[in-house]
């Protein structure tokens, strides 16, 4: 079954960011699923659809994951490692997104096929705006990959 | 035949042969004293002196070489004279070189006291030679470098010990420079919750709020931001030889130029003069590091510029002194008293004349300064008046070095 995913995944495990960014998607008039999930292990069953997000039907793959590198347990680099490594999953468009804006974290992340490395800016207007940008170049002037599911 | 000689004339002879005698006994007397005194400046002599036969066999020693050695005089006089060495095969290398070169100059030898005690020497000989010029023997003085060889094991001991307390200190300092790094970090995820959160209340339920309340917001996201160029300054500054990238040349004069244009506003704002010196020189490093290095001179130059200045005017250049390339970017501005000229290099340190001038300000940016210059090997410092203006000068290391 070939489609072309539109919902989001949001791994960010501070809720008081995850509540920002979510706001500024549906400010920028993005009404598609957003699911947020708040460590990386809970992300990798996600999509891999295992444990309790098994059903397929409920936890289609998204179309765009935006990920925090500093989670709890296995964190953000090891699960885009992870997304990267397999053959269909890697062609989701991942976007780091974090407060780090540390030369190591910035080069693992695009080692590891990272689309995009974005920092949370300070400010409200700032972050707001960069979330829009983030919103409408991935989710509307960007082409979507078409995933084919085993 | 011989005229028999007149009394008088006897009378003479004898007076003069007495003369004569006189002469001699005094003559051999000086020889005597002349030899004495000769001696006594040998026995005297606070180094082992010794001389030695063409064949090795010690001839003649002075007091010093029976201290040292443990041996009278007599033991020692026709014995070979590399005995009294711990390592005697060394001391005849010497010898034979003496023959050969007609001396040898501070050759480290250890002479063997008769109880085992050791003692270090510089070894110094030069031959003499007889009436007929065939080489007589070997003068041969040792000096007892005891005290210079234990000066220099403690000397090496204690460079040992500040090489590791420097290494100690350097890795206290990297860790403490991770610290701050990471603990900035995590300063900065709740400033963009309370921040955001701010604009968010606004947004959503401005319409509610009092003036007092909008008033409340505002102090609440103005520490934020404050917060946040502290924490923007702390990481330049923990990342300072820590991340270090690629060094290149380039012209100073582009470093400057794009500093200034970032400036601009605040430039015209105040109507201050810019002057860059012509033909400024290519400099080696880290350029993006360099260029805040500069710009954060600039920023200062500007704030400090002094409100009721008539005539603003900040000059960047390059001088010679002593035959060593200067950079500077000199103000007319309020300027800096003398006592606070090391103060102003100090994280966080911030002057109440500052604080009065321009208000904001995190304290860290001529600390980042300080530490980018000197991990470019160079040095920075400067000379101020208040009143009149400060002007920064600093080095940088050629590209050879």
């Amino acid at each position: 079954m070939d489609y072309e995913p539109s919902n989001i995944l949001l791994v960010e495990d501070e809720e008081a960011h995850a509540e920002l960014t979510r706001r500024a998607i549906r400010k920028a008039g993005n009404a598609n699923r957003i699911d947020v999930l708040t460590d990386g292990e809970e992300a990798l069953d996600y999509v891999f659809n295992r444990g309790k997000y098994a059903d397929k039907a409920k936890y289609p793959l998204p179309g765009l994951i935006m990920l925090d590198i500093k989670l709890p347990g296995i964190d953000g680099i090891e699960v885009l490692k992870q997304i990267k490594e397999h053959p269909v999953l890697k062609k989701i468009p991942v976007i780091m997104l974090t407060t780090s804006d540390r030369e190591e974290d910035i080069c693992r992340s695009y080692v590891h096929c990272a689309n995009s490395y974005l920092t949370k800016p300070v400010g409200f207007k700032e972050f707001e705006e960069k979330i829009m940008q983030i919103d409408s170049y991935w989710m509307l002037l960007n082409k979507p990959p078409i995933l084919s599911e085993a | 035949m011989q005229k028999k000689p007149t009394y008088e004339e006897l009378e003479q002879r004898v007076k003069e042969s007495e003369k004569e005698a006189i002469r001699h006994k005094k003559a051999e007397e000086a020889l005597k004293e002349s030899h004495r005194y000769t001696r006594e400046l040998i026995e005297a002599a606070p180094d082992p002196l010794v001389v030695i036969s063409p064949e090795g066999e010690i001839t003649d020693v002075n007091r010093a070489t029976e201290v040292v050695t443990g041996y009278p005089r007599d033991k020692l006089i026709g014995t070979h004279f590399s005995e009294y060495f711990t390592d005697p095969r060394k001391a005849r290398q010497a010898y034979l070189q003496v023959l050969r070169e007609g001396h040898v100059r501070d050759y480290p030898l250890e002479i063997r006291h008769r109880d085992g005690k050791v003692t270090p020497v510089f070894y110094n000989a030069s031959v003499y030679h007889d009436a007929k010029g065939d080489i007589a023997g070997v003068f041969a003085a040792a000096r007892d470098i005891t005290r210079r060889r234990d000066a220099e094991q403690e000397l090496r001991k204690n460079e040992k010990r500040l090489k590791a307390l420097l290494a100690e200190v350097a890795a206290k300092n990297e860790e403490l420079d991770s610290f701050v790094y990471r603990v900035s970090h995590d300063l900065k995820s709740p400033i963009v919750t309370i921040d955001g959160f701010v604009g968010a209340l606004r947004e959503d339920f401005g319409d509610v709020l009092s003036e007092g309340g909008e008033k409340y917001l505002k102090y609440i996201s103005d520490a934020a931001r404050k917060m946040e160029l502290l924490i923007n300054d702390l990481l330049a500054l923990s990342r300072i030889g820590r991340v270090t990238r690629k060094k290149t040349e380039f012209p100073f004069a582009r470093l400057v130029k794009d500093a200034l244009k970032a400036l601009q506003p605040q430039i015209k704002a105040r109507g201050i003069v810019v002057n860059i010196q012509e033909d400024l020189p290519v400099i080696y490093g880290e350029r993006m590091r360099l260029a805040r290095a500069v710009d954060n001179l600039l920023t200062n130059a500007i704030k400090y510029i002094g409100k009721e200045n008539p005539s603003p005017r900040i000059d960047v250049g390059v001088e010679e002194q002593d035959g060593q390339k200067v950079f500077f970017v000199r103000d007319n501005g309020i300027g800096i008293e003398k006592r606070d000229f090391d103060k102003i290099f100090q994280v966080f340190h911030r002057l109440p004349s500052a604080k009065k001038q321009v208000g904001e300000g995190t304290g860290v940016g001529l600390t980042i300064v300080k530490r980018i210059i000197e991990h470019h090997g160079g040095k920075i410092w400067l000379i101020s008046e208040p009143g009149k203006g400060s002007t920064f000068y600093f080095t940088l290391k050629n590209k050879e070095a």
